[in-house]
């Protein structure tokens, strides 16, 4: 196992190498004064002026010597700052990656398991009624675009609260501002406010995974093993839960580490749908504003964590399938 | 096997509970933004300082009131009068901080608010102004609001290379300290600055703390004057305002105002009807305005403010004849009702170029001849300066074809909208009109010419819409807009009566005489047709019906004017 570990830590090396350089370069490209540039230029002197603010920002420098410095600077812990406030990117990424990964974890953990014992259920009662229900829904919502589920869960949670007769689900922000409560008070302002984004991601990700689920649960339920463990006489739940269940979980390890970057667009899309201060506004604002040093640091960011992921759910698997670390 | 079951359900209900927890988990949101600015301004002043009026005592007997806006924009500067950080949003929530001297109301008129009274003519020419403030008007630090507070204002406004939103006035104006609350200003003779009223009514920030004018107050320095101070600020989310103990007015009504940055504008009719928030202010939309209409518990109210729209004419390549077959063949209350109604069944056709629907001094100039549509008229006005119908109904004249080319900022849907409706209306009449816009902003440069090298000349356009700002006193911008020779006239109108009258308002220290000197200006240029004006833009206010005295106020000073003035019932 230590030696899939390592094998498995080492190619990630190159990847977050690659992850660097494709950030870098997405952005790169993209003239940070080009708003300055016309102006200045227009001005008496204004060449000079563009040339100083050049120097001073390194863009008369040569494009991979201005990769190599800004990896120096990240290697450092420095990933520059931004040009629309003059706060280091570091601390915006600090403030909002935790706000983001409350939707990521929620939305995660909800869709796989729910869609696993949807995917298991609608495998195990194939063509009947709750199959052929779950799989509409699955193709419904997989097929709506995020930010339009969201404006119809905001709809939908509103609609309650005023039939409950109180506000139980919000629809902007991570929690309501100067929130004076108790412990539980400020739990159940905090669960208000998650519940709506966190179900239009589930919603889109449950579709998928219990999709997969349910395939991968059928690939299991015909193979041979299967056949000889209900000919043994092994009643029907213990051949579900013990036999089938188990393996056809191992596909959805991987699955859930690659639908990982799907799932960071859908919460940039939710998060403004919501107005939640995440990765997602962040990415937008910084695209709106033109803030270069913020567009590549999210894109690092965003690529470091997908790469972390996906080792993760390598080193799992591992864990889970001793055929996988013995090749 | 029960047991088994009971305890795989239980490891599934608590792997979901901690999934909630895990995501509920995180930086509570009210510290997340660093800097998280609270302000350390004392809730009572320092022992030192002594406020000449106490405020007075909050209602201890009613409920803590809170009110919270949804504003679009967010604060970028404390200092709202700083030319990159001037935004709508900054002054919305300033004004309620910090001191004018005076305040413009919902109808357009001036009043005192941190002076004694309007400002004082000294003498008439040389023009001389005095401004005094209010001996009770202190900062919340004890430190009264003074003169200083005033040359610092005007020392950084004072020329057009400062950063400062608004320097016209200030540039050719001395100023002279009188005493500690009272500043004049003074100008060259025969050069009066005729909006000399509405110097000083930016919120100007304290002079005493010593902060650089441009960069000093992108964080609240925790001093005001005004009816709120900031109690909390979390950059990105929202800012609290509660009440300020040292203001020396009446009010405020409300213990909390708490402005949330909503940046989406579809967010905020949800946020509306959910009653996460309490006001909101959007850039109107038809559907937007159609959406909080059907909503229960909450008002709405379209103001026309002073932005309005109107087509300009090159007059250099459109002549007078074809100017007026257009105003003729044009059908402005069809283009009202098309564009306007959906917000509001009051729009009307504006009928002024200087003075907007609603103010005191507007008056609907319009002739009678292009009061109503006359399609005939407008043929007949094309003939009787040699032009002759084609065979596919276009005019044409000594082989040109009457066909003109119309501009307005792409990607606009209500401007398009309009270049449609002009183009077919204009078409009917025998006028051939192109679309030929550019993305944006971009129209601009052609329109008016550009300082790029090379330089481009103004006027590469026939037939162009967009909007002008016009504002409490327009003398001296419709001078600008109107007079032969200025850069913002970019259909290079020139009307030598126009001029005169013009010139003379500009200089017209009396308001009444000025407006009707300006009111005979519009009237001639209804003869002379440098554009036609059409509609003013609207806004849109909508607030839970448990607020009371909201007034939007379609002048700068916009929603929270009279913000210390509100009540929740």
């Amino acid at each position: 196992m230590l030696a899939y570990a390592t094998r498995k830590l080492l190619i990630s090396v190159p990847v977050l190498f690659l992850a660097t350089l494709v950030a870098f370069l997405l952005v790169a490209t993209v003239d940070p004064i080009a708003e300055q540039r016309v102006f200045l230029l227009s001005q008496p002197g204004g060449a000079e002026q563009v040339a100083r603010l050049e120097a001073s920002l390194g863009l008369d420098k040569p494009l991979l010597e201005r990769y190599g410095i800004w990896l120096g600077e990240l290697l450092r812990g420095d990933l520059g700052t931004s040009t629309e406030n003059g706060r280091a990117v570091t601390s915006l990424l600090a403030e909002a990656i935790p706000v983001t990964m409350r939707l990521v974890v929620a939305a995660t953990v909800f869709s796989v398991v729910f869609g696993v014992a949807v995917g298991v259920l609608s495998a195990v009662r194939k063509y009947t009624l709750f199959d052929n229900t779950t799989t509409f829904f699955a193709f419904l919502f997989f097929a709506m675009p995020v930010f339009w589920l969201g404006a119809v869960l905001k709809d939908l949670g509103i609609r309650f609260n005023d039939w409950w007769g109180r506000r139980i689900f919000f629809t902007i922000g991570e929690q309501s501002p100067r929130l004076d409560a108790d412990f539980w008070g400020t739990w159940a302002d905090r669960i208000g406010h998650i519940f709506l984004p966190a179900l239009t991601l589930i919603l889109i990700q449950l579709a998928a995974t219990s999709r997969f689920q349910r395939s991968a649960m059928l690939d299991v339920l015909e193979s041979d093993y299967i056949r000889t463990a209900r000919a043994k006489g092994v009643p029907q739940r213990k051949v579900i839960t013990r036999h089938a269940l188990r393996n056809a979980l191992l596909p959805i390890v991987s699955y859930t580490g690659l639908t990982f970057g799907t799932l960071i667009g859908g919460t940039v899309v939710t998060e403004v749908v919501f107005n939640w201060q995440g990765m997602g506004q962040l990415f937008l604002d910084s695209l709106l504003d033109g803030d270069v040093a913020v567009t590549q640091g999210w894109l690092l960011a965003v690529g470091v964590s997908v790469v972390l992921v996906n080792l993760c759910t390598d080193l799992l698997y591992g864990l889970l399938d001793p055929r996988v670390r013995y090749d | 096997m029960q047991f088994k079951a009971r305890k795989r359900t239980a490891w599934l209900s608590t792997l979901l509970c901690l999934a909630f927890i895990a995501a509920g988990c995180g930086n509570d949101s009210s510290n997340r933004s660093s800097p998280t600015t609270t302000s350390d301004n004392p809730a009572t002043p320092q022992a030192t300082s002594t406020p000449t009026t106490a405020a007075p005592e909050p209602d201890q007997d009613r409920d803590p009131t809170a009110v919270v806006i949804g504003l679009e924009q967010e604060i970028t500067n404390f200092n709202n009068l700083t030319s990159g950080d001037n935004l709508l949003a900054g002054r919305q929530i300033t004004r309620a901080i910090y001191p004018t001297c005076t305040r413009t109301r919902p109808d357009f008129t001036f009043e005192p608010y941190f002076c004694e009274q309007l400002p004082t003519v000294i003498n008439e020419d040389p023009l001389v102004v005095e401004y005094k403030l209010r001996a009770d008007a202190t900062w919340s630090d004890g430190t009264p609001v003074s003169s200083d507070d005033l040359v610092f204002y005007y020392e950084n406004c004072n020329d057009a290379e400062d950063d400062c939103a608004a320097t016209a006035g200030f540039d050719s104006a001395e100023l002279e300290v009188v005493d500690s609350k009272t500043v004049r200003l003074s100008w060259a003779e025969g050069k009066p600055f005729v909006e000399y009223i509405t110097l000083f009514s930016g919120p100007f920030p304290p002079a005493h703390l010593g902060r650089d004018w441009s960069d000093g107050f992108r964080e609240d320095p925790g001093v005001v004057a005004g009816a709120f101070r900031v109690d909390e600020y979390n950059p990105g989310s929202d800012l609290t305002l509660v009440p300020n103990p040292t203001w020396f007015g009446e009010g405020p009504h409300i213990d909390e105002v708490t402005f949330r940055f909503i940046s989406d504008v579809s967010n905020l009719p949800f946020a509306l009807q959910n009653g996460e928030v309490d006001v909101i202010y959007p850039q109107p939309q038809v559907d937007l305005v159609d959406q909080i209409a059907a909503l229960d518990g909450v008002s709405s109210t379209v103001t026309f403010g002073p932005a309005w729209e109107h087509i300009t004419f090159n007059t250099t390549t459109v002549p007078l004849a074809v100017r007026r077959a257009i105003a003729l063949a044009l059908d402005r209350s069809f283009i009202v009702a098309a564009l306007m109604h959906p917000f509001s069944p009051n729009a009307q056709p504006l009928g002024n170029r200087i003075f907007v629907n609603g103010q005191p001094k507007y008056l609907d100039n319009t002739p009678t001849e292009f009061s109503t549509r006359d399609v005939d008229a407008a043929k007949a006005t094309l003939e009787e300066a040699g032009w002759a119908a084609g065979s596919d109904g276009i005019y044409n004249r000594d082989g040109n074809r009457l066909s003109l080319r119309i501009r307005t900022t792409g990607g606009n849907p209500r401007r398009e909208q309009f270049q449609q409706l002009v183009q077919n209306q204009l078409g009917e009449a025998g006028i051939e009109v192109t679309i030929d816009n550019l993305p944006g902003g971009e129209i601009f440069a052609p329109v008016f010419g550009n300082d790029n090298d090379p330089p481009g000349p103004p006027g590469d356009f026939d037939l162009v819409i967009f909007a002008w700002v016009g504002g409490p006193l327009p003398a001296s911008s419709s001078l600008q807009v109107f007079g032969t020779g200025s850069d913002s006239n970019p259909g290079a109108y020139v009307d030598d009566q126009v001029n005169d009258l013009l010139n003379r308002a500009s200089v017209t220290l009396d308001f009444d005489r000025q407006a009707d000197l300006l009111n005979q200006a519009d009237v001639l240029m209804w003869d002379t047709l440098p554009n036609v004006p059409v509609y003013q833009l609207p806004f849109f206010l909508a607030y839970n019906n448990a607020l009371s005295n909201l007034q939007d106020n379609p002048t700068l000073e916009s929603f929270t004017w009279n913000l210390e003035d509100w009540r929740v019932s």
